[in-house]
Order: C-alpha cells, then structure tokens, then sequence
C-alpha cells in the first residue's frame, strides 16, 4: 500500500484516541519496521472499571485483516474515537495479542501488520 | 492477568461463505425473476436496448425508459455478475460487499446499466495496474464509483456527433473518471470524517461537477429531466413486504430462533466503516435489512409515494448499507427531519425528489446515531434543502447526489455539533 507510514500512524493514533477516552494518564507506543512488517506496541493504564470496553475492543481487534478494505476506510482511523473506529485497526492488522492486568488497570498491545 | 492472541477465523460465525454468496445471487436471481415474469419476453429485449442506448443521468426511471421486465432484468443480471467479480476475487461477504451489490441493484433501476458500468471499473482497475496493486484493494471503491456511470451513456448516445467520436469520448470520460476517483475517496473521507455513509457518493459528486464544468465550458449544456413513472404499487408493494418478511424470517431461524444480537446493532452509531456482518455476524444483520426495508416501505406508502425505479433503487439502498451503518434507531430521525421539512418548506413529501431525499437521506444515519435523534432530525431537515439545489452542479452525472448533499452536510453540521455538544469529556 502507498500510504504505509500513514497507516501505521493512524493505527496508534487510534489506540491512543482510545485509551485517553478511558481516561489514561500513561501511554506509550513502540513502533519497529522491518523489511516484511510493522510491529506495533501500545501500553496504556486507564481509570475506572471498563471490562466491558476492554473485552470488546480486544475482540474487534482480533477482526481478520481485510485487504479490500482498506483503501477504502484507512484514512477513517484515528480521527474520532468512539470505541468501535478499534474495528477498522483490526481489519488493518495481521496479528494482534492483548495482555490485561486487571489488578494493575494496563493493557499491553502488541499488533503486526504484514507489508507486500 | 488474561491474555488473548490471534485473530479470529471466519468459521466463527452462524453463516458460512457459501450461505452469504449464496444470499447475493438469490437476490440477484430473484430480481431476473421477477424481471421476466413482469412483462412479456418479446419486450423485454427492446427495453434493455433502450436502456443502455438512452442517456440516463438523474432522474431516468428505467420504468419509463425501458419497462418493468428489462429494468428488472437490467438490475438482476447486473446484481450477479457484481457478486461473480467478488467471488473471482475470493473475498469474503461482510456488510460492505452487501451494501455494494444493494447499491448496484439499486442503481440498476435509474443510471447503471449493462454498458456503461464497465468504463467505471475499467477505470478504477487501469489505476490498480498503473499502481501495480491488487484490483481487488479498490473493488468497493470501482463498485460504488459506478455513480458517475450516466457521464459514459450521456457522452456515447447524447452528443450531436459522428458515432465513433461520442463512443470514444463516453469511453474516456469513464475510464478516467474511474482512474481518478480511488485517489480521491479516502481524501474525502476525511471531510465529512465518515458521518455519510455514500462517501464515494461524496467524491463522485465532486468528480462529476468538475466534468461538467469543462463540459460547459466548452458550450455541452446538458438538460434537466425527470423521467418518472407511476402505477407500478400493485407490483412491487407486494414484492418489498415478502422480501422483507422472508429476510427477517431467515435471519430469526439463522440466528437459533432467536433476535440475539439485533438490540447491538441498533446500539450502534453507525459511522463508517460499521460492517455489521462482521461485528455482529450475518443473522441478525439479516433482520435489520429486513426491518429497515420495511419501515422506509412503510414510509413511502404512508407519504403517498410512487414505487418506481428510483424510490425502488433508495429502498435496496437502505437495505444495503443496513449492512453497514443504518438502523431503524438511526434512520428514523433523518426521515423525520425531511418530513419536518415538508412544513415549513414549498414542496410536499409526494414530490418526486423529495421521496428520494427522505430514502437516501438516510446517509446522514451516523450523525442521529453519534449526536442523537435532535442532530439526526436537524441533519434530514437541512438535507432536503441541500440535496435540491447540489444536482445542479454536476447535472445528474453523479446518481448518489444525496451522498454529494449529504457529504456537504456532515462536512458543515458535524463540526459545528461538536462544538455546541460541550465539552469532550476526559
């Protein structure tokens, strides 16, 4: 895809539109690209109790990647965050693991997005 | 501490790949049914040659144009051969696909037609190529871009020139609109920021004004028309309520007898990109299609409207992008903005284009869905206004001019919502 970088950068855009959404006072992000992929990672703490929205945001990440969509909806991402926008970074994203810490309120999330 | 990896695999939901094709092209199926049955074979074949050989920028009612039977047919063989490219293409049904094949059947009954749809996708895949991607990358944006399909008829059989010049600038003009437009339709996203559903709409209504405007310039004045037909109610109400009825039905025995899962779809806001295939799985979506065909069927025979091609081709619309984005919860408001409208304003709801303002007005969903059911009436009753006047400035080439007008709409109104709804919360 031509606008790659643009992507990738909308992707944690989103995710972190997301957790400030949940009230996040710590954020951090750790993007690598190698030759064949992006790996994207996103730490964030939230505030109050959102099980719920964590449990559905992990489950809209888990969406299969939709190469056909993309072209169409990427420049969506990361504008507005109202929670189901996570969809289109799953659509967008090849693998994706989600580590919650419910006794430390964080979620760590690491996502791949496989390049052609 | 839990952890979770992985995406998920299609096997997770109640309807398989098979039993969503197989969805598709029974609908298309029904509709060259239907076609067929409707008027005798002998004219069918006449009609379809009038409708691809008519200029058929907005409103040209197939109806009118070419009859019942090959409007119907037009439609139908169209609705297969789109689901034929998808499958081709081994992509996976999710509400896009459904809103994209609705939207050409849809269309199928005013502006696309069996000829003039393919310089479009032409257009869209000679990007693919010069870019060297996949066609299939742009398949949705080719699909919907077919809205610029009346520039191809208008030039190939409206243009007082020899026959090889009008074929060859028809050819041109939909090549290169095609060309132009997957550049443009994720810029122009970011306009209305996905509060209208008909984003190519949005971009083909800028595309068209700037063909027209050269076409103008260089003395090609096209005229204004409303081909409408009438008397069609005794056919396609009873038709509409069966395949509505059967799509709820369906969708009630395929989700386990159950409407688990409807009451999140109407959740939802809406806004693009809101597969609900994807996110709530087929069954239930099933019935919203089915519900949200019945209430904008219900509304068009409460206001005393014609069932014709063009309201025909708004109510497929609806069902469609009830697939990804509309609800009875989000649509209803739109509505009710027009028919507001209809009381302070000189027209009356039975107006030819104000029927098509109320069905594909319900572009503007996401904004009642996101700011509630006041911005949703305010959005449909500023709506009516703009989508009157909008058409103008791309002649009816672009057949989604309620996506142009309801581009312009959200663009203004979404802003402006957002500021007065106060504060962002932390």
């Amino acid at each position: 895809m031509k606008y790659e970088r643009h992507v990738v950068s909308r992707i944690v855009s989103e995710l972190m539109n997301f957790f400030f959404s949940m009230g996040a006072r710590d954020f951090s992000s750790h993007v690598i690209r190698n030759e064949d992929r992006f790996e994207i990672c996103v730490e964030s703490d939230y505030a109050g109790n959102p099980t719920t929205k964590i449990r559905e945001m992990t489950r809209l990440l888990r969406m299969p990647r939709a190469r056909e969509m993309e072209e169409y909806s990427w420049s969506l991402s990361g504008d507005i965050s109202t929670g189901q926008e996570i969809y289109l970074v799953g659509i967008m994203t090849d693998d994706v693991t989600v580590e919650h810490d419910e006794e430390a309120g964080r979620v760590r999330i690491c996502l791949t997005r496989l390049l052609e | 501490m839990t952890e979770q990896s992985g995406k998920l695999g299609f096997d997770r939901y109640l309807v398989g790949e098979g039993g969503k094709r197989l969805f598709l092209f029974l609908f298309g199926g029904l509709l060259c049914t239907v076609g067929l049955h409707s008027s005798p074979f002998a004219e069918i074949l006449p009609g379809l040659k009038l409708i691809i050989f008519e200029p058929d920028y907005l409103v040209s009612d197939y109806f009118h144009v070419g009859g019942r039977g090959a409007s119907f047919l037009n439609s139908g063989i169209l609705t297969l051969l789109f689901t034929a490219i998808l499958v081709y293409y081994k992509i996976h049904i999710r509400g896009i696909s459904i809103a994209a094949v609705f939207t050409v059947a849809g269309f199928a009954f005013f502006g696309k037609n069996l000829l003039n749809v393919w310089f479009i996708l032409g257009g869209v895949w000679l990007y693919a190529w010069y870019r060297k991607e996949s066609f299939l990358k742009f398949i949705y944006i080719a699909f919907f871009g077919t809205a610029l399909a009346p520039l191809v008829s208008q030039l190939m059989f409206g243009l007082y020139l020899p026959a090889p010049f009008r074929i060859a600038a028809g050819a041109i003009a939909g090549l290169s609109a095609g060309f132009i437009l997957p550049s443009l339709a994720a810029s122009f996203l970011s306009v209305h920021k996905g509060y209208n559903l008909y984003n190519v709409g949005f971009t083909a209504g800028m595309v068209g004004t700037l063909y027209v405007s050269l076409f103008r310039s260089h003395g090609f004045v096209p005229e204004a028309r409303v081909l409408w037909s009438t008397g069609n109610n005794g056919l396609l109400l009873p038709m509409l309520l069966g395949m509505f009825l059967t799509m709820i039905l369906a969708g009630y025995l395929l989700n386990g007898r159950s409407f688990k899962g409807v009451s999140s779809i109407w959740a939802h806001p809406g806004r693009l990109l809101a597969d609900f295939v994807d996110i709530f799985d087929f069954p239930p979506t099933l019935i919203n299609m089915g519900v949200n065909g019945l209430l904008v069927t219900g509304y068009l025979l409460a206001v005393g409207g014609d069932f014709n091609g063009p309201t025909l081709g708004g109510i497929f619309t609806v069902v469609g992008f009830s697939a990804m984005g509309k609800t009875p919860r989000n649509i209803a408001p739109i509505i009710a903005g027009v028919v507001l409208g209809s009381l302070t304003k000189h027209w009356s709801l039975s107006d030819p284009a104000i029927q098509l303002a109320a069905l594909f007005g319900t572009t503007l969903a996401p904004i009642a869905g996101e700011f509630g059911w006041k911005a949703g009436i305010l959005a449909g009753y500023v709506h009516s206004s703009v989508v009157l006047y909008v058409g103008v400035l791309h002649a009816g080439f672009n057949l989604y001019n309620n996506g142009f007008a309801g581009g312009l709409v959200a663009a203004i109104l979404v802003p402006l919502i957002e500021t007065f709804r106060g504060r962002e919360k932390e």
